[in-house]
């Protein structure tokens, strides 16, 4: 189909991080001081953000590959200020010599991250979940010269691999049902959502369920859900800090983006089998993240198993999203986004805390690294042990708002009566609970070890203020949003409302990008 | 032979072809080979794809595919770089060197015993079987300094 | 008059608090300062009071005299009380009573006669104990603590005298039993002393049980907790002041409607004129239930047969305490309880002879054991318990003469009760904290000021003409003995007219017939002169043993002395242990100012000396005193010989063992009670107590632990798949993956 200016324009702010990502990599060559390429990676970002800011709640645009809808303008801007905070949090943890291969890499993954939120396309899609795995692994590998940093990214690379392989596997099927990669159609133009119900009943309908599976497998193992998990503990491990609180945010973001893009966007509303798939997927993932989490005594192992566990309350919102689209309620999705912002903000002040905390010139890594920390740092500690609390869903701070949303959504359909899955939501629902239980044990072990084991006789700390400010912003804001959950709830409700509306024309004016389908 | 026999051809080919990348995958220990038998689930599905395409009469599919040929090769140059870099610090390609990382108190994998040499006149070049140590020629080391 | 109520608890309270923060670091040694200070002004407060009351009583004399003073809403519950029926009678219905009722609970505090006599004997007894203690606590580590608990014990006292409601009653009540509990454990150091207080807590316990049903039952049954009449007008107001009530109620009659509802208190002007207490069909079992309950507690409180056990144990706290709270003041609040709700037992005959059988038991049976008892404290103990009985006894008469001699008795107890238990006090004092009275004797000449006040107490308590003791004693025997004579004549009557086979049958099953229950108080008046003998030899026993005899001092008494702050309180007490009951016996005081209560305005009556009865009490005490002076002054020689009798150590001699039930035995043990419960109560409680711990540690917490384990071992299990090689993880991913669409497969 022919892209035409206007389809250029709307990816402006994608556009000029990867050209600044390349200048960054380009001259990074010739000057190799560390304090001056963070200002230059900030600036490319902030000139995205303005431009997402620009075009928060502007009508649906719709051009063919790319779409800009409310799930797409949430995605942006958390990608953008994701973007924005990991420069804060790596501006001075960075080696130097690396800095600028790492700030360009981190450009490179926020376009890809802004392209995934916008994809209606499955080649879109592809390229932009890939364009946040590469500069992933140069990331990972960037981090740290030693063994363990070397393991993590041997581990991530191949199996990321092999979920690329897997995912890519599941998109062919669903391209061969549908014979076109448009996933949202418009107009004469069909796109898999429009032919899927008719595909069902076809001979090749059958392949939908492999297919499913395929996609959730490869988009699984960026959103860290059971089985495909395994890499998470080690990675996070082996690398530092900085890049695990990137690891833990980015590909969740990108997955949690692309499933609601292919996923709920595409299945039929009829199909159940879906919903069934996420909701076992679900309850495996939050329940060997939380029983994993209780041996753990490595701060980022610890976290890790955390992300897993907190993969699975997202994939409540996922299965909420497929189960109620019949019914028209969109409470999943937006409970599952409005998650995802919650969960992102408490992780990345998690690990920068942690980054933040030094034990014997060494980062901190032994649960007994942060041992009396509210006595050396009291005020890291707090803010720590806010962001521990939120994770853990303690009722005054935002994640129990999150937890709310979630599993109140699977609690009223396994009240509503006339729902056919509503033994599944049944279960789901105790299932998270049970699971927010345990989940409490360890985060409040964390808590008990900064506030009443005996500090370390040496634990300095980076005197690292972007640290300080991340964590302090992040902790900030989670009990902010917890005083006042209403106001981000309904930011992104109508977004997410928005999400499955699919405009039928194009906004008059706004672009013509399929024109010749469209009757003038 | 009517479309969709032909499209079901195509499909067992990239499904075997894909099997035998996972296959491999799962069971060499090069990182080399492992490497490579990723880039063939990636044909699998590169061929299931054009013939998806050709089911249809749609390019999408072919299209796909010279994006994934684009991506695999980003990967691929990655993909060397890594290995080349991790080859020069433990000077060795056994992926079962890269297992320190592991839940506390679980048993490292050992190999029990070491498949044998492979009988024959003409050793080089071979990719060294995975698990022992690569056995390179005198006149070898002496002329590159590593692996 | 209003300020008055509210200024006698507020100034105990305000020392109280003023103690209790300053007391450690500021006043330390000065710390009884606050507290006897606001005592003292407690005590103008309450003598005021009573001038007052006698005032308004003379200026409105018709239906007794009463003055709510309602200070703030604690509670209110709109709508909370539907009557099963309406209950309305003939001057009920004159102003109508709402049909669904609030639950209210107001702090209300009222000025009547009976109040105002309580607060008096409460704050004048403990202004002399807190002048006492400042002589006797002195250099105690918790002197400033004694103090606060004392301020906020008589804050506690005083409050549960003065407030309108049975609810506050049970909250001050519990706030006594508290400041008890509390002071009884004041050396908390001692094992004995710990648990002490806490088997007067927990014996308390069954009796607040008991109180706390009972106001569940008047709530249920009279639709109100209060005491008096509660007036709403139609503009919303709340008006308690009985004056305006009954205004009221007669503009109502009158035909003038001011369409104000009325709820009527449960002892409020209204009801007892109407005398409407039994509600229902089961109204008679209702009434009883209620007064058996509050008869429960005021056992509880007042240490009456069976609960009360824990008096004697509670002599372990210090003495001031023993003498204000155990002797004279908290533990007549049973005996005010039932005071206060003579109009309920009134209603129910069978709950009065109840009460009279469980006073004159108690007053037999603690007699007894006191004539053998050789701790001096203790034999007080249970002589007040067998006092507090004679209360009971005169109370369960039901006729006001009854309840006026019981009230007076109360009165002029806790003064003479209070100096023998200083005195007490003074002896231990001086003797380096010992009781036994076996380890001195012979202390007229080392103590004599402490012996004359003794004496003077003794003289009271053992009912001895003239003074105080004898006027209330000799009152309660005359209204027990003339119970029983009013009840022979209308059995006779009765029988003559053969009522008793006409009355309706659900009647005569909770009224115990006129011809037993008159047999019941003459044995009744038997047993309590009885008592009386054994009153006037135990008290004169304990005083010969104490102050006669050779001297000698134990080794702990390093310097006896009697400091001038102990021994003028003492002086005190025993002018009004030889005169106040003579002086207000002279005048007709008790019962006259007594009546000026509403609820105990019914029948106009004037106690009058009875000679006979006097007479024979007074020859009574006279043998009882020289039975013992016969005994133990002297060279004592027929104690040892009395005592091998009663002991049946001829039976022993002849069954080689001693005999445990032996009648001396059983006074001396105290008739095995204590070990009674113990096998009863306290064994079983204690097995049961413990099975159920065996079960929470090891069931209930083994499942806690188990659910808690299974996470940890869900984890060990999945743990064991991250071995950390690449291969295990791919194959994991593959394997979940084969699994996953093999299911699906399943499932589709």
């Amino acid at each position: 189909m022919p892209v035409d200016l206007e389809t250029i324009l709307i990816l402006v702010p994608e556009g000029a991080l990867i050209l600044s990502a390349t200048a960054l990599f380009v001259l990074g060559a010739a000057d190799r001081r560390r304090s001056w390429w963070p200002v230059c990676a900030t600036l490319p970002l902030l000139f995205a953000l303005v431009m997402v800011v620009r075009d928060w709640g502007r009508p649906v645009l719709y051009s063919g590959p790319l779409i800009q809808d409310a799930t797409g303008d949430t995605g942006r801007l958390l990608s953008v200020v994701l973007g924005l905070v990991m420069v804060l949090m790596a501006w001075r943890q960075t080696r130097r010599k690396l800095a600028t291969e790492f700030f360009g890499g981190l450009l490179m993954v926020v376009a890809g991250l802004m392209l995934v939120s916008r994809a209606n396309d499955l080649v879109f899609l592809f390229l932009g979940t890939e364009l946040v795995s590469i500069p992933t692994y140069m990331l990972l590998f960037l981090g740290k010269r030693n063994r363990a940093s070397s393991e993590a990214t041997v581990k991530y690379f191949f199996l990321s691999l092999l979920a690329s392989a897997l995912f890519l596997y599941g998109v062919s099927f669903v391209y061969g049902m549908s014979g076109t990669t448009l996933l949202v159609g418009s107009g004469d133009l069909l796109g898999i959502r429009d032919k899927l119900p008719e595909i069902m009943q076809s001979q090749i309908g059958g392949l939908l369920p492999l297919g499913l599976v395929l996609v959730l497998a490869g988009l699984g193992f960026k959103i860290t859900a059971v089985p495909f998990h395994f890499y998470a503990p080690d990675v996070y491990q082996g690398t530092t800090n900085v890049n695990a609180a990137f690891l833990a945010c980015a590909p969740k973001i990108a997955g949690i983006l692309a499933l609601t893009r292919i996923v709920v966007n595409v299945v039929p509303a009829e199909f159940y089998l879906g919903a069934k798939l996420v909701i076992v997927l679900a309850i495996v993932t939050m329940t060997v993240g939380n029983v994993c989490a209780l041996w753990q005594t490595h701060v980022r192992r610890l976290m890790a198993y955390s992300s897993i566990a907190h993969a699975g309350y997202l994939l409540i919102g996922l299965a909420l999203g497929l189960a109620s689209a019949s019914s028209g309620g969109l409470h999943g999705l937006s409970a599952m986004l409005f998650y995802l912002v919650l969960y992102v903000v408490a992780t990345l002040g998690t690990f920068g805390a942690f980054a933040y905390v030094r034990s014997r010139g060494e980062e901190a890594e032994h649960l007994d690294d942060l041992a009396g920390l509210s006595q050396t740092h009291a005020p890291i500690a707090a803010m720590l042990a806010v962001c521990m609390l939120s994770l853990a869903g303690i009722p005054p701070l935002a994640g129990f708002w999150g937890k709310l949303t979630l599993f109140s959504g699977a609690v009223e359909l396994a009240f509503d009566m006339t729902h056919p899955m509503r033994g599944w939501f049944a279960v789901l629902a105790v299932a998270g609970a049970l699971n927010a239980a345990i989940a409490a044990a360890y985060y409040l072990r964390v808590i008990l070890v900064m506030y009443f084991k005996p500090p370390h006789s040496d634990s300095p700390v980076t005197a690292d203020h972007g640290l300080q400010t991340v964590v302090a912003i992040c902790s900030v804001l989670l009990v902010l949003i917890g005083a006042d959950p209403g106001r981000l709830l309904d930011a992104i409700e109508p977004q997410a409302v928005r999400a499955r509306q699919v405009p039928v024309e194009p906004e008059l004016g706004m672009n013509a990008p399929d024109g010749e389908q469209i009757p003038e | 032979m009517s479309e969709w026999a032909l499209l079901q051809n195509y499909l067992v080919v990239g499904a075997l072809l894909f099997g035998l990348g996972l296959v491999g995958l799962l069971v060499r220990r090069n990182l080399i080979v492992m490497f490579l038998c990723a880039e063939m689930m990636l044909q699998g599905v590169s061929l299931s794809l054009v013939a998806w395409g050709r089911y249809h009469g749609d390019w999408g599919g072919q299209i796909f595919v010279v994006f994934m040929i684009a991506v695999a090769a980003c990967e691929a140059a990655i993909a060397l770089a890594l290995i080349l870099m991790l080859a020069k610090q433990t000077g060795s390609l056994d992926v079962a060197i890269w297992q320190d990382l592991r839940e506390e108190g679980q048993a490292p994998f050992v190999d029990r015993g070491l498949p044998g040499h492979t009988a024959g006149t003409q050793k080089w070049p071979t990719l060294t079987p995975a698990g022992i140590e690569p056995q390179a020629d005198e006149d070898e080391s002496n002329h590159r300094s590593q692996i | 008059m209003e300020w008055l109520v509210v200024l006698i608890p507020t100034l105990p309270l305000v020392a109280a608090i003023v103690t209790a923060s300053l007391g450690p670091r500021v006043l330390r040694s000065q710390s009884h300062l606050p507290v006897v200070i606001a005592l003292a002004l407690s005590l103008l407060c309450s003598l005021v009071l009573v001038v007052q009351v006698q005032r308004g009583y003379t200026e409105n004399s018709d239906t007794g005299f009463e003055v709510p003073i309602q200070l703030w809403s604690w509670a209110v519950i709109e709508d909370a009380h539907v009557p099963e029926i309406s209950g309305l009678t003939a001057a009920g219905k004159s102003l109508d009573e709402p049909i669904t009722r609030p639950f209210r609970v107001d702090i209300t505090l009222r000025a009547d006669a009976l109040t105002a006599t309580m607060l008096a004997m409460v704050t004048f007894i403990s202004t002399l104990v807190a002048l006492f203690s400042v002589g006797y606590m002195h250099d105690d580590r918790g002197y400033w603590r004694f103090f606060t608990y004392l301020g906020l014990f008589v804050f506690s006292m005083t409050m549960l005298v003065s407030v309108s409601n049975f609810l506050l009653l049970f909250v001050f009540w519990e706030g006594v039993g508290v400041c008890s509990y509390l002071l009884i454990g004041f050396w908390y150091t001692r094992p004995s002393a710990a648990a002490a207080g806490k088997k007067a807590f927990l014996v308390n316990r069954v009796g607040d049980f008991g109180l706390i049903i009972a106001v569940f039952l008047i709530w249920t049954t009279y639709g109100t907790v209060n005491y008096h009449d509660v007036l709403h007008t139609p503009a919303g107001k709340v008006v308690v002041d009985s004056k305006t009530v009954q205004e009221a109620v007669s503009e109502k009659a009158a035909g003038m409607d001011p369409g104000s509802t009325l709820i009527r208190g449960v002892l409020g002007q209204s009801r007892i004129k109407t005398n409407d207490f039994v509600i229902g069909p089961d109204g008679e079992l209702v009434v009883l239930a209620i007064c058996l309950l509050f008869l429960l507690g005021a056992c509880g409180k007042s240490a009456q047969f069976p609960l009360h056990i824990w008096l004697p144990d509670a002599m372990e706290g210090p003495t001031p305490v023993s003498a204000l709270i155990h002797a004279a003041t908290m533990v007549t609040a049973g005996v005010y309880l039932v005071v206060r709700c003579t109009p309920l037992f009134a209603a129910c005959p069978t709950a009065q002879l109840i009460v009279a059988c469980v006073g004159g038991f108690t007053a037999l049976l603690a007699a007894v054991i006191a004539l053998t008892q050789f701790d001096l404290k203790r034999v007080l103990a249970y002589s007040t318990i067998s006092q507090l009985g004679y209360m009971f006894l005169a109370l369960g008469t039901g006729t006001m003469a009854g309840i006026t001699a019981g009230f007076f008795h109360l009165f002029t107890h806790a003064f003479f009760k209070a100096l023998l238990f200083l005195g007490a006090g003074s002896v231990m004092h001086a003797m380096g904290d010992v009781i036994d009275m076996r380890k001195f004797g012979g202390l007229r000449h080392i103590l004599p000021k402490t012996h004359l006040t003794f004496l003077c107490g003794c003289l009271a308590l053992a009912g001895i003409p003239l003074f105080s003791g004898f006027w209330s004693k000799d009152q309660i025997v005359k209204a027990v003995k003339e119970k029983a004579d009013q009840l022979e004549v209308s059995a006779v009557t009765l029988a003559d007219l053969d009522t008793v086979a006409s009355a309706p049958p659900e009647k005569q099953v909770f009224t115990i017939p006129p011809p037993w229950s008159a047999s019941i108080y003459r044995w009744l008046h038997w047993s309590a002169m009885f008592t009386a003998l054994l009153t006037a030899f135990y008290t004169f026993r304990a005083y010969y043993l104490t102050f006669w005899g050779r001297q000698y001092v134990p080794e702990e008494a390093d310097h006896p002395h009697e400091p001038a702050s102990m021994w003028r309180p003492l002086a005190v007490l025993s002018v009004c242990a030889l005169a106040i009951g003579g002086v207000l016996e002279i005048y007709h005081q008790p019962a006259g100012y007594l009546q000026q209560t509403p609820s105990l305005s019914g029948e106009s009556f004037i106690p009058k000396l009875d000679g006979e009865v006097a007479l024979i009490s007074s020859v009574i005490a006279l043998a009882g005193v020289g039975i013992a002076s016969v005994l133990y002054l002297g060279d004592r020689p027929f104690v040892g010989w009395l005592q091998a009798f009663f002991e049946f150590r001829w039976l022993s001699r002849v069954t080689r063992r001693a005999v445990y039930c032996s009648p001396y035995r059983l006074s001396s043990e105290k008739f095995y009670l204590d070990e009674l419960y113990g096998c009863v109560v306290i064994w079983p409680l204690r097995t049961l107590a413990n099975i159920s711990g065996i079960v929470d540690r090891w069931l209930i917490d083994g499942l806690v632990n188990l659910i808690g384990w299974l996470p940890r071992f869900a984890g060990w299990m999945v743990r064991s798949l991250h071995k950390g090689l690449l291969q295990f993880y791919a194959l994991g991913m593959v394997l979940g993956l084969l699994l996953l669409v093999l299911w699906m497969w399943w499932i589709r």
